[in-house]
């Protein structure tokens, strides 16, 4: 066969398949086309062999066909198709979370159940930094954000991931990593606006530093309008933020590696605050809250991969963040270092090990409501851990066992040990199960908090209601029994079905305290303090099914399809006062369908369509959301989009917050996006 | 005529909705890397020629052993299927461990493999004239001799020319003019 024959045999050839194909579509004809395509590149020369384009799956995906937990990966594609604009948006296509918005800048995002506005059981990473503060114990999702071109994947892993990622991976772990810098050479300009997306815009460069080094620089801006109420009008819940960034990428050597990234941001929320938890007897009404935030974290990453195919990791940071309302103010500065090793022994063993310190300083001044005692701490935590991975017979079955040991200064060591198997019957399906144990350690609020939450009046004498910390405060803690079985059988679909089963111990709830105390407010004479004090008080089972799939429909149409069944069991024969975890917090059914569409002139037609189930207690009903997205290119380095997001209603409540914050409803939106590339 | 004009009109929708339908037969061919791979090991053995023309030629066949990937194994037991090479068939066995090869002409490591050996075992497989390909440029940082590297969306031919000569293989113009010369320095 010569050179100048290739494109017409290769036509002829591809019809040819393409008849197979279709001919045992359904079928098990795979193994006949695959053949075909070997017999076909059999007979080319060296230099057409060169030019034949190959198709892989990329290593991240690979390894996530292997995983022996439930892994949920975002990617890059996923984050451009979806038309989000933030990153607690963007968790909404993983199956098993929930992801719910209070009003206009907070969210309640959780696992496997427990979501609250600080959704205390889902640790969260981005390149390996903890945002999960220990203030209240979860995450401030308004301030989590970078620009989302850089973001290379999302990795969410559902159940407990406390033996490698450590305390409070209770229900799960969210990995944000972005991308190297080598990934993001050139520039890139983007702006854009709509109803609610009232206007952002981000800049972004980057290049190579001499013959080893790369760089990145960015900066972003967005001013998000309010939310509705009810009836429709402002809900006054409008923010904006700034922020900027940069990585450093260097190869020292073949072997070795250094990262430096860093980031800066500001910002402004405002949201409304409940009369209910105001002492304001007198005028029942909403309060306008500010809340300035600003924030700044630097990261440096060594690593070592040496040809035996053992590889060391050294990593610190050092993060401060600050919020400051008339509420709550709060300055916190963390430390992290961090080592891991991991090597092979025996060929059988995959052993990982590591070491941690981490350090918090935090200040935390007196407001109207919050009185920390006291008011400045220093808390270190010290781990270490060890994880062993036997294979027992090579490429078919292993088993990984491994115990984090860490102390903490409020509840002392902690055990969280866990135990997996992996059974790989073909190349294309995985099969396994794991016992956990993970520990919620008790947060600063936990242990010295007291708070104002609320008056009324009875006669004369105001009641004053008191939340208080307790010293006694313990780790929550759960076991968690987990199995699934994720199967490939064509590049054209995948499914991915997890099922839990998980017991919690000491959950927090409020009993009534022996001591009366007023802490260190002052109260107007006739007023009588109700106080209440945090205590672990409750037994909880859950239980559930999480069900992920693709289907490529056609060359040009991929869609996914995500279900999730949840359920929730309180054991307790108390009183309980104030506690958070009811039954019925949850959806017990949530279902998604996303579709990516390439269409012909450069076009795509993008769908998202969710379905979340009542929220019984909070009397949520549930709801349906539309999204669609058109993309265009109308040049190789230019693209515009037009977003159109909760077509299906004029606007719907996703949470009734327990606390503070006055609920707001999700309203219909559009915004319009240029990207330009250079 | 017009009896003809039904049946090429349906003919086409047939073949335009199953077009659509499947990946390979809109775009040029595609192919899995680890095919592509197979298919240049099976061809690269016309154009590499050995220090010691005994030593390819010993033995009833030609013996090509693969480490750590079956998938290869596979492909290229399909690709030499009832094939022949100086007059002698082909010969293709998998090995899981490297402690576990003996008496072949070709070896082909996956990279897998490669990350966990010292470089001193591809020099002891150079000397003994087996001429080593891999899949990545650590394998050539160790010593390999031909990588086949999946890049931008191709699979390209690169050569260790200063370890071929160490160890006396040649290569035909052909295979110079399609591969790339690694080049230590150059390399990330």
């Amino acid at each position: 066969m010569t050179t100048g024959n290739a494109p017409m045999s290769a036509l002829l050839f591809s019809l040819l398949l393409s008849i197979v194909l279709v001919a045992d579509f359904p079928g098990s004809g795979l193994a006949i086309t695959k053949d075909a395509t070997l017999l076909y590149l059999k007979n080319l020369s060296i230099q057409q062999l060169a030019s034949i384009e190959v198709t892989s799956v990329s290593k991240t995906e690979e390894k996530l066909s292997d995983a022996d937990a439930a892994v949920y990966v975002i990617t890059s594609e996923d984050i451009r198709r979806s038309g989000m604009t933030s990153i607690p948006e963007i968790l909404r296509m993983v199956p098993g979370l929930q992801v719910s918005r209070i009003d206009g800048n907070n969210w309640a995002i959780s696992a496997r159940g427990f979501n609250a506005w600080f959704a205390d059981k889902l640790l969260v990473l981005v390149d390996g930094r903890s945002v999960y503060t220990p203030l209240f114990s979860g995450v401030f999702w308004n301030i989590q954000d970078t620009l989302l071109d850089d973001i290379d994947r999302i990795e969410v892993i559902r159940g407990p991931g406390a033996t490698l990622w450590g305390a409070n991976a209770v229900n799960g772990v969210i990995n944000i990593i972005t991308k190297k810098a080598k990934k993001t050479k050139g520039g890139l300009l983007k702006g854009g606006g709509g109803n609610i997306e009232q206007g952002f815009g981000a800049v972004r460069y980057g290049g190579k530093i001499g013959t080893r080094g790369y760089y990145r620089a960015y900066a972003k801006y967005f001013n998000r309008g309010a939310f509705e109420t009810k009836e429709g009008r402002s809900a006054d819940d409008q923010w904006h933020m700034g922020r900027a960034g940069f990585r450093l990428d260097f190869d020292l050597s073949k072997e070795s590696s250094l990262t430096l990234e860093g980031g800066i941001c500001d910002g402004q929320t405002h949201d409304r605050l409940s009369p209910n938890y105001l002492l304001q007897v007198e005028q029942p009404h909403f309060q306008k809250l500010t809340t300035d935030y600003t924030g700044g974290d630097l990261l440096g990453r060594w690593t070592h991969r040496s040809g035996s195919g053992s590889s060391t990791t050294f990593k610190w940071y050092v993060d401060r963040t600050d919020w400051n309302s008339n509420y709550i103010k709060e300055t916190r500065d963390t430390l992290d270092l961090d080592f891991q090793h991991s090597f092979k022994v025996f060929s059988r063993n995959s052993i990982v090990w590591g070491l941690e310190y981490r350090m918090y300083h935090d200040n935390i001044p007196r407001t109207s409501y919050f009185d920390f005692d006291p008011k400045s701490r220093i808390n270190n935590m010290f781990s270490g851990f060890f994880q062993d991975q036997i294979t027992i017979i090579p490429e078919k079955l292993d088993f990984t066992i491994g115990t984090k040991l860490e102390h903490n200064d409020f509840s002392g060591f902690e055990i969280q040990p866990s135990g997996r198997f992996r059974f790989k019957p073909t190349a294309n399906q995985t099969l396994w199960a794991a016992i956990s144990r993970a520990v919620r350690t008790p947060s600063r609020a936990d242990h010295d908090m007291n708070v104002l939450v609320g008056s009324f009046r009875t006669g004369p004498v105001t009641n004053v209601l008191l939340y208080k910390g307790n010293d006694h405060f313990d780790s929550e803690e759960v076991v968690a029994y987990e199995a699934g079985y994720r199967v490939v059988p064509k590049k054209r679909f995948s499914l991915d079905i997890s099922a839990f089963y998980n017991v919690y111990w000491g959950l927090r709830g409020l009993a009534p305290s022996s001591k009366a105390s007023k802490a260190n407010f002052t109260l107007p004479g006739r007023t009588r303090v109700i106080a209440l004090v945090l205590k672990n008080q409750f037994h909880e089972n859950s239980y559930g099914v999480e069900v992920a799939g693709t289907v490529q429909l056609a060359r040009w149409w991929k869609t996914s399809l995500n279900y999730s069944w949840l359920k929730l069991r309180l054991h307790t024969s108390q009183q309980m006062v104030g506690q958070e975890l009811d039954e019925g917090n949850v959806p017990e059914n949530q279902f998604s369908i996303r579709s990516y569409m390439d269409l012909p002139w450069n076009l795509q037609f993008d769908t998202l369509f969710f379905y979340v189930d009542s929220l019984r207690d909070m009397n949520i009903p549930s709801y349906t959301r539309l999204d669609i997205r058109l993309g265009w290119n109308p040049a190789k380095d230019v693209s515009v989009d037009l977003k159109l997001q909760n077509l299906l209603d004029d606007r719907h409540p996703e949470y009734i917050n327990v606390g503070p914050l006055v609920s707001s409803q999700v309203p219909r939106s559009v915004y319009g996006k240029v990207t330009w590339k250079f | 005529m017009r009896c003809l004009v039904l049946p090429a009109i349906s003919v086409m929708a047939v073949i335009a909705f199953f077009s659509a339908l499947t990946p390979i037969a809109t775009a040029a061919i595609t192919a899995k890397p680890d095919q592509v791979r197979a298919a240049f090991i099976y061809n690269l053995t016309n154009f590499v020629n050995w220090r010691d023309r005994e030593f390819i030629q010993a033995g009833d066949c030609f013996t090509i052993q693969v480490l750590g990937n079956r998938t290869i194994a596979r492909n290229l037991k399909l690709l030499t299927d009832n094939e022949k090479i100086w007059g002698r068939p082909f010969k293709i066995e998998y090995r899981d461990s490297p402690a576990q090869i003996n008496n072949c002409h070709i070896l082909y490591m996956d990279n897998s493999v490669t990350e966990t050996i010292s470089p001193d075992l591809i020099r002891e497989l150079n000397e003994s004239d087996i001429l080593t390909i891999g899949d990545s440029s650590l394998f050539l940082e160790k010593g390999g001799i031909i990588a086949l590297i999946e890049k931008n969306k191709r699979i390209q031919v690169v050569i260790n020319l200063s370890a071929a000569k160490k160890t006396g293989f040649s290569f035909d113009a052909q295979l110079l003019k399609v591969a790339r010369i690694f080049s230590p320095s150059k390399e990330q």
